[in-house]
């Protein structure tokens, strides 16, 4: 590359007349977290197919019983335990009930009980963790010191000895899947909004005078917002799962309401000479939490923002 | 001397899903025995891409060898093998890194992950590997080394895990050791002592050195020839003394321009305006005409890297012997300033 | 770590003390007490009932009572099993259920921690999303679906495997992997991310760049670090195999604590209710204590920072 230069002409040496600029800084495309976000969940098949999945069944339980010709609770004694036909197309229980009736309100009762008790906790987890990690120092803790206790607790046994002591039904187990349920959401909530109290910019907007209240709204929550929407789609399936283990050792609903839960629990005894009677079910139930789970994996990973390049 | 090292047209990608970034771009140099080289540039320009791509530690994918060869013992680096990578890592050329916090295991000890190199390289036992290993802690300057091999990382300072790493770097006396920012996790007065430990190895054992950095202070008391690259290219590569003072690449000129001065009672701190090209779409021309004061219609093609004499090169049309005179001195009295 | 050691052990006595008495409390505020049924006692029962708890005493007096008792590990009758001690429930069930619980760990262990090292090491490749496809369908079907799934087909359609009892080593076979499947893939899955986590690291691009094979980075750098979120998911885990436990025991009728658990529920036997939850509570605490320890001795920076 020495000495034989191309000749070039003296026109391109001309001064380009510019104001030293910036034109760069617009060069590249910026998305946003969430345009980022939603791209790569919509790459994950899985996540995708269980997020239409979730879609179905909840549109199913909540038109599907009143589709249905048979009610979640008639009794047809003649014609029990009848294998899966056109008119029963999950075949009938033991006292003749209708199972696709009875797994389609069943998907009611599970679906309301995960939603209705991971939105309560994340109500308490969001403001008890909020609180810690935002007002921190003397009260954080106080609120830690607490809820390392709880942790400590085996929760489990202790939800099982209160639905004994409370009895069945929905709201006993709203209660009891509440009390231990809020921890988890509560600790991530104070350690995000732990590091985020420390950033900058949190910090300027406290110097230009924000309220808690605009703080916490403006920059704390939707910075959290990953954490809390994750959080919601491994919620229910976990509120949905303790219900149905519940249920299976005879503290759920009471009959005749049926949960996926309290249908296994009746399957499995006829197991041996009626298996469609716990297939159905524990269909639904499987197929539920794969779901959520491909949903949740798909969408933890779309929101971690150390994947983000 | 002899060259040890012998980088030609280096060509490095990463294929992600925005596109092809494009990190290296026709990158060559040589490295002689003994010498140390520095190479310079803003964060993201590809100097560290460049290092890690002599060891074979860029993950691939997504990164990818597009083209080019890197020679060392007549051997192509690119084109080998795991296990002749493996005989040629840590034994043959080392590295340290930026942040000596994390690149030590915290659950081994400071002298499990010295000796394991030494047993591993040198087929010593796990006595002689442990000798060896207190030797070489006291030869980077750590006091009670009988102590230190027992201890764990995290129970050592900064400066000290950097004195770690280059007990484990230079164990096995390789031809070559890349520092990859070896100071910038640690203080000042630390940074200092850290330099001259690397200098002072590298005149004792003879080391080629290639030390990555962003401190153009630093290169100025360590090294032999210095390297600039700007967006995946080198805009110049000169000798020290050279580069000081006649810099030919108005980038070049910009950095100098950019290291404070304590010689001067009211200087300004002179910053480079904008910011690099983004390398999923690299400009067909200059990278760095948009920054650039004496940017001309010519620099919306590529500058090949002209030479200025035997050891200076700089990709800048200025130099093209065509280009106006009155251009090059605006530059000339711009620089003498 | 002598001091650490002594913090943790005081706080699990604190917890156990919660433990007992938040049992205590919550059975002892079923409207007419616990020991009221739908239907009436025999009288030997409640005179014994009587006689041991003096339930004519204030509550706090039972109380103290109650706790002096546990703590000389007394639990206390049964007051549907007439003859029967919860002291002797546990004597009899507590050894089946420790032995299908610690086959279940071991075999969770076994298999999900070396699955979820193959999906790092294979990351993204065919082994990865194999291995996870499982783990999913491992942490998302409960256990009492997978226990009558194995039993239907390993068990009636093929009939390898006895569907109930425990009487000899065939009969563990179908419960001990069901009870192990969900803990199993969750380990798979923990150890994948940790491994994931751990192979991004500086330290690890350091051993590398010393020249390390494949195997010794993964077997000497990586996998120490890996396996200490792993040592705290054992408390956890614990925990999910002794619930499992109710489950499995009483789909496969395994006469062990679960089962006694359950059953006792079902029959709304107050006192052998309390009895079991808080000896499982004790148990699964001092499991946690256990971990923690462990924890401690595993990760060195533990030792000065606490």
């Amino acid at each position: 590359m020495t000495d034989n230069y191309t000749k070039i002409d003296q026109v391109l040496f001309k001064r380009l007349d510019f104001k030293l600029d910036t034109s760069f800084d617009i060069a590249k495309r910026r998305t946003t977290y969430w345009q980022d976000a939603w791209r790569r969940l919509k790459m994950n098949k899985f996540a995708v197919a269980g997020l239409i999945f979730i879609i179905i069944i909840s549109i199913a339980a909540i038109i599907g019983p009143w589709l249905s010709h048979f009610s979640y609770s008639d009794q047809e004694l003649q014609r029990v335990n009848e294998f899966p036909t056109w008119e029963h197309p999950f075949g009938t229980d033991n006292l003749g009930r209708d199972l696709l009736t009875r797994v389609l309100y069943g998907a009611r009762i599970s679906m309301s009980i995960g939603i209705v008790v991971s939105f309560l906790n994340l109500i308490i987890g969001v403001l008890y963790g909020g609180a810690a990690g935002y007002f921190g120092g003397k009260l954080d803790d106080f609120l830690m010191r607490l809820i390392d206790i709880l942790w400590s607790i085996p929760s489990t046994l202790i939800v099982i000895l209160l639905m004994v002591v409370l009895g069945p039904g929905l709201i006993n187990i709203y209660i009891a899947l509440v009390l231990f349920g809020w921890i988890g959401i509560a600790r991530q909530v104070r350690g995000q909004i732990l590091a985020l109290r420390e950033l900058e910019y949190v910090m300027a907007a406290k110097l230009i005078g924000a309220g808690h209240f605009r703080i916490i709204m403006r920059h704390l929550i939707p910075n959290a917002l990953g954490i809390i929407i994750v959080y919601m789609t491994f919620g229910i399936p976990g509120a949905i799962f303790t219900e149905a283990f519940l249920s299976y050792i005879g503290l759920g609903v009471s009959a005749p309401i049926a949960s996926w839960g309290t249908l296994a629990s009746d399957g499995v005894s006829s197991l041996q000479s009626y298996p469609f009677q716990i297939f159905f079910p524990a269909l639904a139930i499987s197929l539920t939490m794969l779901s959520f789970n491909f949903f949740g994996d798909g969408l933890r990973d779309a929101l971690d923002p150390r994947m983000r390049k | 001397m002899k060259t040890v090292l012998q980088v030609k047209d280096l060509k490095i990608e990463f294929h992600t899903y925005a596109g092809v970034v494009q990190a290296v771009n026709n990158v060559s140099f040589d490295l002689k025995e003994g010498e140390v080289i520095g190479l310079v540039g803003e964060s993201g320009c590809g100097k560290s891409v460049t290092s890690g791509s002599i060891m074979r530690l860029i993950p691939m994918p997504p990164g990818k060898y597009a083209n080019g060869q890197i020679l060392f013992e007549n051997k192509d680096i690119v084109k080998m093998n795991e296990a002749e990578l493996r005989n040629l890592r840590g034994n043959k050329i080392a590295m340290i890194f930026q942040d000596p916090m994390t690149c030590l295991n915290p659950v081994l000890t400071v002298g499990t992950q010295l000796m394991e190199t030494y047993i591993l390289h040198q087929g010593m036992t796990n006595q002689q590997a442990r000798e060896k290993a207190v030797d070489m802690l006291r030869r980077v300057g750590i006091p009670a080394p009988e102590q230190r091999v027992q201890q764990y990382p995290h129970e050592l300072s900064g400066g000290m895990r950097q004195r770690v790493m280059i007990a484990m770097a230079l164990g096995c006396n390789p031809k070559i050791l890349i520092a990859d920012e070896p100071t910038t996790a640690l203080d000042v007065t630390i940074q200092a002592q850290i330099m001259d430990l690397i200098k002072k190895l590298n005149s004792e054992l003879n080391t080629a050195v290639i030390l990555i950095t962003h401190d153009l202070g630093v290169v100025a008391g360590m090294c032999d020839r210095v390297l600039v690259m700007y967006a995946g290219h080198i805009v110049e590569s000169a000798n020290v003394k050279d580069l000081y003072a006649h810099p030919q690449h108005p980038y070049t000129w910009s950095l100098l321009q950019s290291i404070p001065r304590m010689d001067q009672a009211k200087h300004k701190l002179q910053t480079i305006a904008g910011k690099p090209p983004d390398l999923l779409n690299p400009p067909s021309g200059c990278g760095f005409m948009p920054r650039c004061k004496f940017a001309m219609d010519l620099c919306n093609k590529k500058p090949p890297l002209f030479t200025v004499s035997d050891s200076h090169q700089a990709a800048c049309w200025m130099l093209h012997p065509e280009c106006p005179h009155d251009l090059k001195q605006l530059f000339a009295k711009e620089v003498a300033k | 770590m002598f001091k650490y050691t002594v913090k943790r052990f005081f706080s699990m006595v604190v917890v156990i003390w919660i433990v007992i008495t938040v049992t205590f409390l919550l059975v002892h505020s079923i409207p007419g007490g616990p020991f009221t049924a739908e239907k009436k006692l025999p009288d030997a029962v409640l005179k014994n009932l009587e006689a041991r708890y003096h339930l004519n005493d204030p509550l706090y007096v039972q109380y103290g009572d109650y706790l002096k008792n546990v703590v000389q590990g007394d639990f206390g009758p049964s007051f549907k099993y007439e003859d029967r001690t919860v002291n002797q429930i546990i004597e009899d069930g507590f050894p089946v259920s420790a032995e299908l619980g610690l086959l279940s760990i071991l075999l969770a262990v076994i298999v999900g921690i070396p699955a979820g090292i193959v999906c790092a090491v294979w990351h993204n490749k065919f082994p990865d999303y194999f291995t996870m496809f499982f783990a999913v369908i491992g942490v998302s079907v409960p256990s009492f679906i997978v226990a009558p799934t194995l039993v239907y087909f390993f068990a009636y359609k093929l009939p390898f495997f006895p569907a109930a009892m425990w009487e000899g080593p065939e009969y563990m076979v179908l419960p001990t992997i069901a009870l192990a499947f969900g803990p199993t893939a969750m380990l798979a899955r923990l150890t994948r991310s940790s491994m994931l986590e751990i192979l991004s690291q500086d330290y690890i691009r350091t051993a590398r760049a010393k020249g390390l094979s494949r195997l010794s980075i993964i077997y000497k750098h990586a996998l120490k670090n890996a396996l200490i979120p792993i040592i705290t998911f054992m408390g956890p885990m614990i925990f999910g195999i002794l619930t499992g436990s109710f489950v499995i025991e009483q789909i496969f009728a395994i006469p062990g604590l679960g089962r006694y658990f359950v059953t006792s529920i079902f029959n709304r036997d107050y006192t052998a209710i309390l009895g079991l939850t808080i000896f499982d509570g004790c148990l699964l605490v001092f499991a946690n204590f256990i971990v923690d320890i462990a924890y401690g001795l595993v990760d060195p920076r533990i030792k000065v920072s606490k």
